[in-house]
């Protein structure tokens, strides 16, 4: 009884890791307006280790980062990196 | 005389490549082509501000080769549209039969653009010799015909003024059609002549 409340166990807590979702961050750029500016942001972000995934929506204006799990890159990171790819973050919080 | 006019036409025409200056560490591939004259530019961004490369044209009677340096002077960003000034310079040697002369070149590019519409302008001051001095002017209009994503085709449509010393001003049409980090334009002007252009990031 034990070793079957054990695998239950064990398997819920895997299931549970699966479904948990990885940390995304949501940036405004400013003067983002067309692709070739979008694949220039795209390619700085994606050089970043903690990176993942990089989506962009120029609608929008905003770059969303999906970060690996337990990486995250800082707010004073995020400015440099659009500054370097000739942008201006806008930070929401 | 037609050569040295020929030569003039557009060595660091940035007009026709979009932004000069790309991201940092980005190297850009552009090339500009119209009848009889061939242009072709590599260039990296070794910041956000400054780009340098080397260029190489070709007329039907002379080839040159140039050192260039272009300067992002200031940028706009704004939060629908993006403004920006650059400068550029330029020094080198144009080959004409059996002669080599020194050549010196200078630009300034000024441009405006939001998802929908766009406008540009250039001069461009190209000297081969110290008591010749030749100059290009262009001006362009763009409008998008559908906002695009990212991830998708993005289209222009262009109206370009452009004018060589005193010769007449020239309109052209063109279409530019890019995606991701891969730029075309294909035109004609008015009155005969193709115009060819394209850029690639790296």
């Amino acid at each position: 009884m034990k070793v079957v409340f054990t695998v239950v166990a064990l398997f819920f807590s895997f299931s549970l890791a699966k479904a948990n979702p990885l940390a995304t961050q949501t940036v405004g750029v400013k003067g983002m307006v067309c692709a070739f500016c979008a694949q220039g942001i795209t390619k700085k972000f994606q050089a970043q280790k903690e990176v993942d995934k990089v989506e962009v929506s120029l609608e929008k204006k905003y770059v969303t980062l999906t970060y690996k799990e337990g990486e995250k890159l800082s707010n004073e990171k995020i400015g440099q990196i659009l500054k370097d790819a000739g942008y201006e973050a806008v930070f929401n919080n | 005389m037609k050569s040295i006019l020929l030569l003039a036409i557009v060595l660091l025409s940035s007009i026709g490549k979009a932004h000069p200056v790309a991201f940092k560490g980005a190297t850009s591939l552009m090339s500009s082509n119209e009848d009889s004259q061939n242009d072709i530019l590599l260039a990296h961004s070794v910041s956000s501000q400054w780009a340098l490369g080397a260029s190489y044209a070709q007329r039907p009677d002379r080839q040159a080769s140039l050192l260039r340096a272009n300067y992002l002077l200031k940028r706009w960003n704004q939060e629908d549209s993006q403004g920006n000034i650059y400068l550029g310079v330029g020094a080198g040697s144009s080959r004409f039969e059996s002669s080599q002369d020194f050549l010196g070149f200078s630009s300034v590019d000024a441009d405006w653009e939001s998802r929908k519409y766009y406008i540009a302008a250039h001069y461009s001051h190209f000297f081969p010799k110290s008591d010749l001095n030749w100059n290009e002017k262009k001006i362009r209009l763009g409008v998008a015909p559908y906002l695009a994503e990212f991830t998708e085709i993005n289209t222009w449509f262009i109206i370009q003024f452009s004018q060589k010393e005193n010769e007449d001003i020239r309109l052209a049409q063109l279409l530019r059609v890019f995606y991701r980090n891969a730029l075309f334009e294909l035109g004609a002007e008015v009155g005969g002549g193709f115009v060819f252009n394209y850029m690639i990031h790296f």
